[in-house]
């Protein structure tokens, strides 16, 4: 799933789905060219909650890490709360 | 809230179903048995799976039945009118299709109708 919130050769950010969204307020609309991420981005809050809930206590310290990261890029400066 | 949800979770079956109607070998793939949907991830996310398994299918061999069942299924969700279809589509499937580094840009535009070639190329605001 992170492979497809993170997409190599953006011109603007980082390449992640959070950047893309606070592009997208910035474009004003959720009809531009790129589409509106809201929605996926959502989605993929929703699979990083079942994440730590299902795995309570056998995620590795590295795997929350890369968790918290993707849940701090999804709900920073995007409206999405977590 | 949930009520509204319910709009989402009609969109994702209605897909999934047209998916695996038009490429029952997804169906396989995936495990999917009948009328169980896993909603919590949402559409968008299945889709970036599926265009994910394009891809790959594209790279051994991008004539095969697979790949053309696939944009067949594609190109009828782009004749969709609904802004929401629509996005599903960009965001879930060609976005992944554009910044995909093993696919050739070219064939998948060849592959997809000129409705959505139109949105394709538009990615190329966002990435280069």
């Amino acid at each position: 799933m992170i492979e497809f919130l993170y997409r190599d050769g953006a011109k603007f950010g980082n390449g992640s789905t959070g950047s893309m969204i606070r592009e997208e307020l910035v474009n004003g609309t959720i009809t531009s060219a790129s589409g509106s991420h809201l929605t996926k981005a959502q989605g993929a809050l929703n699979s990083m909650r079942g994440l730590l809930k299902g795995n309570h206590g056998t995620l590795s310290t590295g795997d929350r890490k890369i968790i918290f990261e993707i849940i701090e890029d999804l709900t920073t400066g995007t409206g999405l709360k977590w | 809230m949930n009520e509204l949800n319910n709009i989402n979770d009609f969109i994702y079956k209605v897909l999934v179903d047209l998916l695996f109607k038009i490429l029952p070998e997804y169906r396989a793939i995936v495990g999917l048995e009948n009328n169980k949907y896993d909603f919590s991830s949402g559409v968008y996310l299945f889709m970036n799976e599926f265009t994910s398994f394009l891809c790959n299918e594209i790279e051994k061999d991008p004539k095969s039945v697979v790949v053309n069942k696939a944009f067949i299924f594609i190109n009828k969700v782009g004749e969709s009118n609904n802004l929401e279809v629509l996005n599903i589509l960009r965001v879930g499937i060609l976005e992944i299709l554009y910044t995909s580094k093993s696919v050739d840009r070219e064939l998948v535009s060849n592959a997809l109708s000129e409705k959505l070639k139109k949105y394709f190329h538009e990615f190329s605001k966002y990435y280069n």
